[in-house]
């Protein structure tokens, strides 16, 4: 059931919105038993027949979908649809099911449910024979009505995933840049759960291939540079960059250095020229300008500092499956090298940005909590989230957490 | 919506003028939008009319609701029963809002009707325009931009595919739904505690300070540093500048007004020699893009900049000639001007300069007139050291501070007044003959006899006006030592341009030349318009010499 990717355009169901519609002002006016209603109830289940039930309606928001793919409506059938919206969703529910033509009778029923008046059972609403109205199943949704963050944080990067492996398909082709931006943007609205995100980037089994990296990177870069409080168009080329180069060099176990990644990428970058993506495209000079940086480095560099951090990422993920091993590396493993090559071969600034993006205490530090109860770090408070510790194999929320110093009195056996 | 307002009728007068106002902008937005979808491109008369309504309106946001756009709180296109499409598709894609910048140009203007009037009701088209409006695309225009319809659907219904919480085996679940439950504790937590002890964690990050405790942290100086590394406007033109460079089609998307601003505003601040020197190959290259990118770099202060840049780096004189090819006129002058004026200039450095530009454009490029004595010296070294053609001499004279030009005679080689007596002449007759004088005389101790040659073609062509009575008498005794009597100083005598003093003068020093005399002292029919102290002096001078009646 996912969705479809070209939606569907209104054409059948743009007469049953239309129809349903006049059916119902005419109910209104003439009543049910008037021959212009009947007239127009069997307009309606002739519309419903032509939509080729079974099908199901989603009201989102303001959008209209038919089986989960979005319906493209002309602005007159977009006002009808959202007073039909409003009807279903006061006879308490948002999705209807049509599950074959209805009959007269049947339709003039429904017909009658939509219209406003005393409050219903809503157990019982619209329960006509072929029609039915449901709610949607955002399951343990914050406010009820949405998908618990979490949720669709893991979700975002599972999609961004699978684009991303579609992009690894044709490692010389010119580069894919709707794709590209697709894969970003879903890393972009992962961002509901940073916490979720980084569960499912580190923990989630399955094999460290090239695209999962390239998400991870991309995601990473993005984690840093909110932190640091960049611009919007900045953390994009930054994921951007990050992705592609991860992509293009990490193909194999141990890939390949990153000027070398670099430099293959280029000529991709500069070779696609989508004629759909109009004459103004600011961010493919800027995600090129950053890679041509990488690729051809100069002293005196603009983007000398961004370079650094895309280094920085970029080598984390090529470290995390060496070659000629069959094991892969942790996250702390690479973060506890990163710390090794410190300052010479890491830029420490954004070394501190990206454990910084880890909470204000590293995953996995061994902490003190209020009560006095020592454990291992899980993930560190948000703005609206405690610490996670695990102490004694229980997962505890204390108000407040401490890092355990080396050499400290209290510090690892 | 009501104004505010002193008194009704004025308020209406305000909500009447203002809903005329947001109409005629939604109207011809709407008019460029199908023009372009029909012609590709909108007429440019259409373009500047659309952009002078929205500025009458004051360039106020325009607010998208699904059927209707507003501008300043009024009703610009739409309503429930018009059907403006693209409008809808928009909204379908997220887009709330539209508040041009104060600089929005026709370009940026057309480029969203363009985008706008490419919008197909389909997902593929809302999901397109999308992306461009994510990409920073409406170049001049600011964009509240949210998720879009398909987006939405994302936030409200799982996607099933990933997540089945039906499935009993959590072997089979996704791995995404995995992480998502306490199980997942299970597995990290055995690899964060055995990392949790890790000394590589307690490491202090800034090594200048190894006293200070392992905790890593972002305090706001770092960030602020950070941040403004990130956002910093010039560095992103400057990369996107050099990365256009080396590959052509990179730069081809953006306005070159645009882009030929926003270079000129980050190299204010720092120069970047990478940048400037990549645009002036090009341009020498007859690459129109640099040729037009550095008409917008065409600037004094900046030239001044780049060449003290150059001679920090001890840039040899192939990359100082780099910059002087290929830059604008301004540029180029202001350029060898700061190489002279912080003493690059040396006479190899200035050799290979004016070689690889040519003679006449180095010149052209200095300002001659404004050169000191020392720097004037320096070009003639150079002249001689590019072996210049005879004429070049006699150009440069011309074009110094007639003061240096009369200083420099002395050091005129030879051969220039050999081969271009004539124009020299010319040039030294404009000169003041006070300053003049005080530099003949050296001239003749360091050329010799084609120095005295060229005094005296000077003489006559100065009619020794004005000459100082002492340098007078020294080159005149001087064109008489040289024998030169006849042909320097007999036409003076002759000629009634000549102070009469003057000619009195020359006669007697050609007293000690008989044969010179004699030819002056030969009757001529427009001797008789001679003053009369001339006219007594040739006939005391006949008598005494026996030269007949």
């Amino acid at each position: 059931m996912s969705l479809a990717p070209h939606g569907h355009e209104e054409d059948a169901l743009g007469l049953v919105f239309a129809r349903l519609f006049v059916a119902v002002r005419t109910l209104k006016v003439h009543g049910p038993e008037h021959p212009l209603t009947q007239q127009q109830a069997a307009a309606l289940t002739e519309a419903l027949g032509l939509a080729a039930p079974p099908f199901s309606l989603q009201f989102v928001e303001q959008a209209v979908f038919r089986d989960r793919a979005l319906v493209v409506l002309s602005p007159a059938n977009f006002v009808r649809c959202r007073w039909l919206a409003e009807a279903l969703l006061a006879a308490g529910g948002n999705e209807l099911v049509v599950e074959r033509r209805p009959d007269v009778p049947t339709a003039l029923a429904f017909l009658q449910r939509l219209e406003p008046g005393p409050a219903r059972d809503t157990e019982r609403a619209l329960e006509t024979p072929g029609l039915r109205l449901g709610k949607l199943d955002a399951s343990l949704g914050v406010a009820a009505h949405e998908v618990d963050p979490e949720l669709l944080a893991a979700v975002q990067l599972t999609r961004a995933i699978e684009r991303a492996e579609a992009l690894c398909l044709a490692p010389e082709a010119p580069w894919a840049w709707p794709q590209g931006v697709a894969v970003v943007r879903r890393v972009e609205r992962a961002w509901v759960s940073p916490e979720a995100a980084e569960r499912v980037l580190e923990t989630a089994p399955g094999a460290r291939h090239a695209a999962r990296r390239g998400v991870t990177a991309a995601f990473r870069a993005l984690a840093c540079l909110r932190a640091v409080g960049a611009a919007p168009f900045v953390q994009r080329v930054l994921c951007h960059g990050a992705l592609a180069l991860c992509l293009q060099g990490l193909g194999t176990r141990g890939g390949v250095p990153l000027p070398e990644a670099a430099a293959a990428l280029l000529p991709r970058l500069v070779a696609s020229q989508d004629p759909t993506r109009g004459r103004s495209d600011p961010h493919r000079e800027r995600v090129s300008a950053l890679v041509h940086d990488l690729a051809e480095p100069s002293e005196g560099s603009p983007l000398a500092a961004l370079a650094g951090l895309v280094t920085l990422l970029y080598d984390l993920e090529r470290l995390r499956c060496p070659a000629g091993a069959t094991f892969d590396l942790s996250w702390l493993d690479l973060l506890a090298e990163a710390l090794r090559r410190c300052p010479s071969r890491v830029d420490p600034r954004w070394l501190r940005v990206l454990l910084q993006t880890q909470g204000a205490l590293p995953p996995g530090a061994r902490v003190r909590c209020d009560d006095g109860r020592e454990g291992v770090l899980l993930a560190s408070a948000r703005a609206d989230t405690r610490h996670r510790v695990l102490v004694d194999g229980l997962v505890v929320a204390p108000a407040s957490a401490a890092l355990i110093l080396a050499g400290d009195g209290h510090g690892p056996s | 919506m009501a104004h505010p307002s002193r008194s009704p009728e004025l308020a209406l007068d305000f909500s009447v003028a203002g809903q005329r106002s947001a109409r005629r902008v939604g109207q011809l937005l709407d008019a460029l939008v199908r023009s372009s979808r029909v012609q590709g491109e909108a007429p440019r008369g259409a373009q500047e009319r659309t952009l002078e309504a929205w500025r009458e309106a004051g360039l106020g946001t325009l607010v998208l609701e699904p059927t209707t756009l507003w501008v300043n709180n009024e009703v610009a296109l739409g309503g429930p029963e018009a059907e403006v499409r693209w409008l809808l598709l928009a909204f379908m894609a997220g887009l709330r809002a539209i508040t041009p910048d104060p600089e929005v140009t026709t370009d940026e203007l057309q480029a969203l009707a363009a985008e706008l009037s490419a919008l197909e009701p389909t997902c593929a088209s809302i999901e397109r325009f999308r992306d461009w409006l994510w990409a920073d695309g409406a170049q001049g225009f600011t964009c509240d931009l949210q998720v879009s319809f398909m987006e939405a659907l994302e936030g409200v219904i799982p996607d099933g595919a990933v997540l089945e919480p039906a499935a009993e085996d959590p072997a089979q679940r996704p791995a995404a739904v995995a992480v998502c439950t306490e199980e997942v504790y299970g597995l990290a937590c055995h690899d964060l505690a055995s990392a949790s002890g890790r000394a590589e964690l307690s490491v202090v990050l800034d090594a200048a300070d190894p006293e200070a405790p392992a905790e890593p942290c972002l305090g706001d100086a770092l960030r602020r540093e950070l941040a403004g590394l990130c956002d910093d406007p010039s560095a992103w033109v400057l990369a996107e500048t050099r990365a256009a460079l080396s590959h052509p089609p990179l730069g081809a998307t953006r306005a070159l007004r645009q882009r030929g601003e926003a270079l000129r505003r980050a190299l204010s601040g720092k120069v970047d020699l990478a940048v400037l020197e990549g645009l002036a190959s090009n341009g020498r290259h007859n690459d129109p893009t640099a040729r037009r990118l550095l008409a917008f770099l065409d600037d004094e202060e900046l030239a001044g900049r780049a060449a003290a840049a150059l001679l920090d780096a001890h840039a040899g004189p192939t990359r100082l000639s780099g910059l002087l090819v290929g830059t604008g006129p301004v540029f180029a002058r202001a350029f060898l001007r700061s190489l002279l004026d912080r003493g690059a200039l040396d006479d190899d450095t200035a050799t290979r300069l004016a070689s690889s530009l040519g003679l006449q454009r180095f010149f052209d490029l200095l300002n001659l007139s404004g050169l000191d004595l020392d720097a004037a010296a320096g070009l003639l070294r150079l002249l001689e050291a590019m072996e210049a053609p005879d004429d070049a001499w006699a150009r440069l004279l011309d074009a110094l501070d007639p003061a240096v030009a009369v200083a420099l005679l002395p050091s005129l080689p030879s051969r220039c007044l050999r081969a271009q007596a004539a124009p020299l002449v010319k040039v030294c007759a404009r000169l003041d003959p006070g300053a003049l004088g005080a530099h003949l005389l050296p001239l003749v101790e360091s050329q010799g006899p084609h120095a005295v040659r060229f005094l005296g073609l000077l003489l006559r062509a100065c009619h020794g006006r004005h000459w100082p009575s002492a340098t007078l008498r020294a080159v005149l005794q001087l064109l008489v030592d040289a024998g030169a009597g006849s042909q320097a100083l007999v036409p003076l005598v002759h000629s009634r341009e000549v102070d009469p003093h003057t000619r009195v003068l020359v006669l007697r020093y050609l007293e000690q030349d008989r044969e010179a005399l004699l030819e002056a002292l030969q009757r001529r029919v427009s001797e008789f318009l001679d003053p009369q102290e001339v006219r007594d002096r040739l006939q005391s001078l006949r008598r005494s010499h026996g030269v007949g009646p």
